[in-house]
């Protein structure tokens, strides 16, 4: 019982990086759709937030971005940041964007955001192999651990 | 109003806030503008006259201003800072001092910028009946010099005439409709479309083309380009009203773009405003 405990806490870890993949993932989705309605539709800050961040991502809603309609939208964006649900890095890269939105013009904007959107896509790639890489480790680890501290109670 | 006027107040920093909120509410509800001058007092303007408060503007009070004036998107506003302005919820209009960014197309952008004029729009509905009770839906121009009320005029006669048939308004500088985000913030009339931002020219080919409207109006026109565009709504059976700034209606045939388009007779009748009162001419 207690290896099956150890084993499935093991995958749920492993579960929660691939899950942070996944949302590095869609945080570069999120940066490509900010892109084309810049382009497209000059759109401001606060129409971006509310049209991007309208649906969520799995267990991610996005709801503190898609709340944002007005005020100090540099402050309101980092601080959007900080509830995202994956890792510090990922946050890290999708927070450059709220220095950049709206401070300048369309062009250099989508210059820039185009540069946080391919960071984001190669780390959460990245991301994503480390998961891959280590299922079985954490798998055998989680079952190991579980014997290990079966054997020394016995 | 009170509304255009709440509006307006949360463009404001909260120190200056507080200093408007000082003002005697009848002072505030009678007030056209606000003005921030960096390291100036704040002022405001009641009926031509200017009422300097007790709290000096800094530069931190205007960059928060203008900041949510743009909505945080300069890139957005592009056009309307290059054009000194930007037209905020409530149909309210930032006016923007400062020094000019200057680039191939004229000037580009504004920094530096050293004073905020937030001008309160106002609607005067009914100011139009007499236009609209004499001339009812036909080709009209409406003279004026600046500031004589020609687009106050305008407006509620789309608001009225916009009940009754489909109308389509060249809203150039957001002067007439006052769209924010695409909804117009002035009441134009339910049958009424805004083109808004569109170079006027661009705008009554487009409406001309897409909306069938039985009258088109348009602010101001000026340009040879404007007069041909104009002409060929014409030639589609569309009514053409519109302002013209001049003195009287001597002075606005003198005009080039006029001269064609009273040629072609696009209009019925010539509304001269003097004194804010409409003196209405049939044209023959």
């Amino acid at each position: 019982m207690l290896c099956t405990f150890t084993t499935l806490t093991s995958l749920e870890l492993h579960r929660r990086r691939t899950f942070f993949a996944e949302v590095s993932k869609n945080l570069a989705d999120k940066s490509g759709e900010i892109i084309a309605l810049l382009r497209y539709e000059s759109a401001d800050v606060f129409e971006i937030c509310a049209t991007v961040f309208r649906d969520g991502f799995a267990d991610c809603d996005y709801k503190a971005f898609s709340v944002i309609t007005s005020g100090d939208f540099p402050t309101l964006w980092k601080n959007a940041c900080k509830t995202l649900p994956t890792d510090k890095r990922s946050a890290a890269i999708f927070s450059r964007i709220g220095k950049i939105l709206g401070s300048c013009d369309s062009e250099s904007q989508v210059e820039l955001i185009s540069s946080v959107k391919s960071e984001l896509s190669a780390h959460a790639a990245k991301l994503c192999k480390q998961a891959d890489d280590s299922k079985k480790l954490y798998t055998t680890l989680g079952a190991l651990l579980g014997a290990a501290i079966s054997i020394m109670m016995i | 109003m009170e509304s255009k006027l709440t509006y307006a107040l949360e463009l404001l920093s909260p120190s200056v806030l507080s200093a408007v909120g000082r003002v005697s509410q009848d002072e505030l509800k009678a007030a056209d503008e606000i003005c921030l001058r960096a390291d100036r007092p704040v002022s405001l303007s009641i009926v031509s006259k200017s009422l300097l408060l007790d709290c000096i503007c800094t530069s931190q009070d205007i960059e928060h201003t203008f900041k949510t004036a743009c909505s945080y998107s300069l890139h957005s506003h592009s056009r309307e800072l290059s054009c000194g302005y930007v037209t905020t919820r409530g149909g309210n209009r930032v006016g923007i001092c400062g020094t000019a960014v200057n680039g191939e197309s004229g000037v580009e952008a504004v920094k530096n910028i050293s004073s905020l004029n937030i001008r309160i729009a106002r609607e005067i509905k009914g100011c139009a009946d007499e236009i609209v009770c004499s001339c009812g839906v036909s080709g009209i121009m409406i003279i004026g010099p600046p500031g004589s009320g020609k687009t106050t005029v305008l407006r509620d006669l789309a608001r009225q005439l916009g009940r009754l048939v489909k109308i389509s308004v060249i809203d150039t500088r957001g002067e007439i409709a006052a769209c924010y985000r695409g909804v117009p913030q002035n009441d134009i009339g339910a049958l009424t479309d805004v083109f808004s931002g569109y170079p006027k020219h661009i705008g009554v080919a487009a409406a001309v083309c897409v909306m069938s409207p039985q009258a088109i109006v348009v602010d101001e026109i000026g340009t040879e380009e404007d007069g041909k565009a104009l002409e060929y709504a014409l030639h589609s059976g569309v009514k053409l009203i519109t302002a013209v700034h001049a003195e009287d209606f001597e002075e606005a045939s003198k005009k080039q773009v006029i001269k064609g388009l009273l040629e072609n007779k696009a209009f019925d009748y010539a509304v001269v405003l003097k004194n804010r009162k409409p003196m209405v001419t049939k044209l023959d």
